[in-house]
């Protein structure tokens, strides 16, 4: 076996030639035996990610590359007197700036209770993780100079994206994210150049750095599990898996936020005295999917928009659903 | 330290695993596999072990042999495809033809390492069982609710949506590309030509930059939806 092990490294890297031979000696069935990824370790680490990103204070560049744009964005997240506070500048093209601020590191919104681990009860039964994705470990990486330990969500069906995921061993915080279609491909994918992660961070890094920028009120998304908001409106048929996270309504229309604890999409819905203003079509940019649509009802028509991170067919079957309850969901 | 004919193979059979094989090499190891079960076993040997150091949970190959004739078929199409080249490309110095057959030979043994790779975890997930079984109950439980054809369901259960998927450090596609095939447009839709127009692209911003701040709270992995804030770009394909 040693033999083996010398032709495999075709003759490079004797240290690990010697590593790996006492590995062999040393955990001979436990290593080489047929185990698939323990839910326990993908759990703690969706849940390390999950927690990481609301918790720990951290500043980097990463990139966003899709197709053949790469671009790249600097982020200051500062977690000071237990409130979240934060800025995401983009870096090429034109200024982009986004200043949230507002949220409670404990606040579990759906979508992080559902990567936590949790179950939420609907109707049909309760929803989890775990029935729309099977999770892998792949592996470790190297991702910004740290050690990142790669999971791979793989869809259970065809009405969602997959995605791998790399930790960040010491701190818990993703490292990069590769969105992926069933015919292999990578359709958009984040990755940190650099990051440090620690409680050095200045309180005035989130403040503006340009005069593009939008405030955004953290806390003006709940964070409950379950929405507080009603709508008439509702989509009779949602992949599995996905959970109404977020209703709005107002003069403007509804709004209703769904998720799976990866990906999620909202419907804009607005009432069309006259339909044929509305402008019907798609657009997309990596993995969003902007669908819009003429929906009938009674009385009028509703111009209703999904924009969300589900492939198109997903996207066209929840438009056709889409009815009136009469009364507020 | 001189190494004997043997030795030979199996170093050859080494690089193959490593994507660093001439196509020498892969020729006379493809020859060797298909009359000696040891160079078959070795090479299963081998691709266990880098599974393991690259801590990959993935374990043996089921079907060695109509993996040999796989290779062998890429090679031979390879081949045909570049002297189909070098017939139409009188004219090029030798040095770029070089180049391409080179890169083409990579790209050909990089797939295989992929296949190999990715082949292990697929079989190892398909024999616990536990893919179709979710995938059928999946379908036993929106049969009635969802528009989708018993037929989707069906290859649902048998292949799962993006069980073969690249490894991190996979190049990003278009969306067109990576949809091909993929995502079936019914005849009913509706798509119109002027979707360009400002007034629709910053409705669309808009209701972006709306979905992001929902999805970075609902979404659970906070920082992504912001970095896909921009121009929506229309896909004018797609009507």
């Amino acid at each position: 076996m040693l033999q083996d092990v010398l032709f495999a490294m075709n003759f490079r890297g004797k240290a690990l030639v010697f590593t790996l031979a006492i590995s062999v000696i040393a955990f001979p069935r436990s290593v080489f035996a047929q185990e698939p990824a323990t839910l326990a370790s993908v759990d703690h680490l969706l849940e390390t990610a999950s927690r990481a990103l609301q918790e720990q204070s951290y500043r980097g560049r990463f990139t966003y590359e899709f197709g053949t744009t790469l671009e790249t964005l600097e982020i200051v997240h500062l977690v000071q007197d237990g409130v979240e506070y934060e800025r995401i500048t983009h870096l090429n093209g034109v200024e982009r700036e986004f200043l949230r601020g507002g949220r409670e590191p404990n606040c579990v919104s759906t979508g992080g209770f559902l990567l936590r681990g949790g179950l939420i009860p609907q109707t049909a039964g309760a929803v989890s993780l775990s029935q729309s994705y099977h999770f892998y470990i792949r592996g470790r990486d190297r991702i910004a100079g740290r050690d990142a330990e790669v999971v791979q969500a793989v869809p259970k069906d065809e009405y969602r994206y997959g995605m791998t995921l790399a930790v960040d061993r010491l701190s818990g915080l993703p490292l990069m994210s590769l969105i992926t279609v069933s015919n292999k491909s990578a359709i958009e994918r984040f990755q940190f150049t650099e990051l440090e992660v620690g409680p050095d961070i200045e309180a005035g890094s989130v403040s503006p750095t340009g005069s593009q920028h939008a405030r955004l009120d953290g806390a003006s998304v709940p964070c409950t599990k379950l929405p507080a908001g009603k709508s008439i409106w509702r989509a009779g048929w949602l992949p599995p898996g996905f959970v109404v996270s977020h209703i709005t309504s107002d003069s403007e229309g509804d709004a209703l936020t769904y998720t799976d604890g990866i990906a999620s999409f909202t419907l804009f819905i607005k009432p069309l005295p006259e339909p044929s203003s509305f402008k019907q079509g798609m657009a997309r940019r990596g993995a969003t999917t902007a669908l819009m649509s003429v929906v009938p009802a009674f009385p009028h028509s509703v111009g209703v928009v999904l924009v969300g991170e589900v492939p198109f067919a997903t996207a066209q079957q929840v438009i056709t659903t889409i009815t009136s309850s009469g009364s507020g969901q | 330290m001189t190494l004997n004919s043997s030795d030979q193979l199996f170093e050859s059979l080494s690089a193959m695993v490593d994507n660093e094989a001439s196509e020498l090499e892969m020729r006379r190891v493809l020859k060797n596999m298909e009359s000696s079960p040891e160079v078959l076993e070795r090479w299963r040997r081998y691709h266990l072990i880098g599974s393991v150091m690259r801590k990959e949970h993935s374990l043996e190959i089921a079907n060695p042999g109509s993996l040999i004739s796989s290779i062998s078929d890429s090679l031979n199409s390879e081949v045909d495809t570049a002297q189909r080249k070098g017939e139409t490309s009188i004219g090029l110095s030798a040095s770029p033809r070089f180049l391409r057959d080179m890169v083409g030979k990579t790209a050909i043994a990089a797939s295989f390492a992929a296949t190999l790779v990715l082949g292990f975890n697929y079989m190892g997930g398909a024999r616990d069982g536990s893919i179709a079984t979710s995938s059928n109950a999946i379908a036993r439980n929106d049969v009635g609710q969802a528009p989708v054809s018993a037929a989707q369901f069906q290859s649902v259960a048998h292949a799962p949506v993006g069980f073969e998927l690249p490894l991190p450090e996979a190049r990003t596609v278009s969306m067109g590309a990576a949809m091909q095939g993929v995502e079936s447009r019914s005849n009913g839709a509706v798509f119109v030509d002027d979707i360009t127009d400002y007034e629709t692209q910053e409705m669309l911003n808009r209701l972006l930059i709306q979905h992001a701040e929902r999805a970075s709270v609902h979404g659970s992995l906070g920082i992504m939806p912001f970095a896909r804030v921009h121009k929506m770009q229309v896909d004018l394909s797609s009507k």
